[in-house]
């Protein structure tokens, strides 16, 4: 009998922290907007894992060619097509321990993909860094969470 | 023994090149794509998802699972429910994933062309890991839909793949 309220016990606990640890992972669902402000990025979860694409942009147009920026800079030719504006530029994020990692961002000024961990600072701050190789020699940028009206 | 060195490179090297591997085709079922409405403009994302199935394929081919060396996507067609879905829709990309396999853009058709309900999609040129893909119980469609205007229904449409296998003899 004892052991079995202790099993029970068990069960409820890790189910609440479980639970917990899911509702942690999905602070990082919403609009985002990288320090330098050209782009608002929005992440959603598919299946156990975050991805973030590209909802604005303050230039969405290409100066050279007057029409909608697409993916120029992707070593890809033939991806090249591909909008900016609803461009995965975050992908396959797990959350554990307290940040989100396993995933990769794209830079789209240069068509380059790095690795990347995602750290919450606050409810509405983030530490994107952006690495390759090791996480010690890579790049930290601030997002701040858009309010949604 | 240095001797024998050469010897069994020479081995390797003829076993190696007596395995032949040959190319066959696997196209999917026809794989029904959602997005819930209402929609509003701008990107929106479709889901589906299934079972690849590539073990039970192979099986009919007289093949393992085993037999699989390499995979490309060929073809994707896209098949929209009605005419006002394309009319709406100005670009569509489509990523593949899976819970084992990081997600992977493999075709994108840009513009929609208008009153069109049969869309072939240009396939990426540079793929990685479609054969992981084929070998995971479940497969991931994500298509980033880009709406011209809001929409008050779900955005549907199916989606048929069309992949190019080498698999030893």
């Amino acid at each position: 009998m004892k052991n079995l309220i202790l099993f029970a016990l068990f069960a409820v606990f890790s189910g609440i922290s479980n639970l917990n640890a899911q509702e942690a992972g999905d602070q990082l669902i919403g609009l985002w907007e990288p320090s330098n402000g050209k782009a608002r990025v929005k992440v959603e979860k598919i299946a156990n894992k975050y991805y973030g694409k590209i909802v604005w942009l303050r230039e969405p147009n290409d100066p050279q060619t007057g029409k909608p920026k697409l993916d120029k800079n992707n070593s890809d030719e033939s991806m090249r097509s591909v909008p900016l504006k609803g461009y995965r530029m975050l992908k396959d994020f797990v959350f554990a321990d307290g940040e989100w990692s396993g995933g990769t961002i794209y830079d789209p000024e240069n068509g380059s993909t790095y690795s990347c961990a995602i750290k919450a600072k606050d409810g509405n701050t983030l530490d994107i860094r952006g690495y390759v190789g090791v996480k010690a020699l890579g790049r930290t940028d601030v997002w701040k969470r858009i309010q949604v009206k | 023994m240095k001797a024998l060195l050469p010897f069994c490179s020479f081995l390797l090297c003829f076993f190696s090149a007596c395995t032949e591997s040959q190319t066959i085709t696997f196209k999917t079922a026809p794989i029904p794509l959602m997005a819930s409405g209402p929609l509003f403009e701008g990107t929106n994302t479709a889901q589906g998802d299934f079972s690849p199935s590539i073990a039970d394929y192979l099986k009919q081919q007289g093949l393992a699972l085993s037999s699989l060396e390499n995979a490309t996507l060929q073809k994707v067609f896209l098949t929209l429910t009605d005419s006002l879905n394309s009319d709406l829709v100005g670009e569509i990309t489509l990523q593949l994933a899976a819970d084992q396999v990081d997600m992977q853009k493999v075709a994108v058709l840009n513009p929609v062309p208008a009153g069109q309900t049969q869309l072939t999609l240009n396939v990426a040129q540079e793929q990685k890991k479609i054969a992981d893909l084929l070998r995971q119980n479940k497969m991931l469609l994500v298509a980033d839909v880009n709406l011209k205007k809001d929409m008050e229904s779900d955005w549907q449409a199916t989606a048929v793949l069309e992949f190019l296998l080498t698999v030893k003899k």
